[in-house]
């Protein structure tokens, strides 16, 4: 699976996507990625070992992370590889969930206290 | 400058996911046949990913067997991606950029693709020509090229 699921301490979940998540990755995490923002509420998405996505995978995050914040709850994004992390702010949603190179500060940054 | 070189690389997928999917392989081998840079390769990928998926949620009916073709060609200066298809008249340039949205729980995620390709293509053009729609997009080449 290109995508798993880890509740953490502190009520936090880490979400590890890894692969190429082009048209058939997408399909594979987006149900996955439905079931993250209907049920969980601090969420630091690691996308350290995704080698390619492109506007489908995009958007799989997109609609997860905007569930998770119209509850109340805060999305991160881990350390995207160059190309990944150009993809992102070119469409501009860094500015919408904040990308952070450090997993403390991701987690730090979506914990229920911050 | 000349023209785009006559034998480009062709494709021809139908909407399958599985015949879909093999667009990123054939993208990287032909690429490399054509001695692309690496970097471009990527970008290609994303906006290739946004233009077959259009043709496939907006041209064919689901489950349809009629084919998307894809052809690559190079001249000195740009690369050219030209993507074909026989479904009902659809222009993908006319779905105005949305603004950036104030907040994520505000965005809209289908603007996404368009952007992108917008930003990675120097030029894209569509035309409606004996009942097909024909999207080209264009990429500069040279070293003028960002990393």
């Amino acid at each position: 699976m290109p995508i798993v699921i880890e509740d953490l301490a502190g009520g936090i979940t880490k979400v590890v996507i890894t692969g190429r998540i082009d048209i058939a990755g997408a399909a594979a995490i987006d149900m996955p990625m439905s079931i993250v923002g209907g049920s969980r509420r601090h969420v630091v998405i690691d996308l350290s070992g995704v080698d390619f996505m492109a506007s489908l995978g995009l958007r799989s995050i997109v609609l997860s992370g905007k569930a998770i914040m119209s509850k109340g709850g805060k999305v991160a994004l881990l350390s995207p590889q160059p190309a990944v992390e150009e993809v992102i702010t070119t469409s501009g949603i860094d500015e919408l969930i904040a990308i952070y190179k450090d997993e403390a500060a991701a987690i730090a940054a979506v914990s229920p206290a911050a | 400058m000349t023209g785009v070189a006559p034998a480009p690389e062709v494709l021809r997928v139908t909407t399958a996911l599985a015949d879909l999917s093999r667009l990123y392989p054939w993208l990287e081998a032909a690429a490399a046949r054509l001695g692309l840079p690496q970097q471009l390769v990527q970008k290609m990928q994303v906006v290739a990913e946004e233009a077959v998926m259009n043709v496939a949620m907006h041209a064919y009916a689901p489950g349809s067997d009629e084919a998307i073709e894809i052809r690559l060609s190079a001249t000195l200066t740009f690369v050219e991606l030209a993507v074909e298809d026989c479904g009902p008249e659809f222009n993908p340039l006319t779905a105005a950029e949305k603004p950036r949205p104030a907040s994520l729980v505000d965005a809209q995620p289908g603007g996404l693709g368009i952007k992108l390709v917008r930003r990675y293509c120097q030029d894209i053009s569509y035309t409606r020509q004996d009942g097909h729609n024909l999207l080209t997009l264009r990429f500069p080449l040279g070293p003028s090229v960002p990393a």
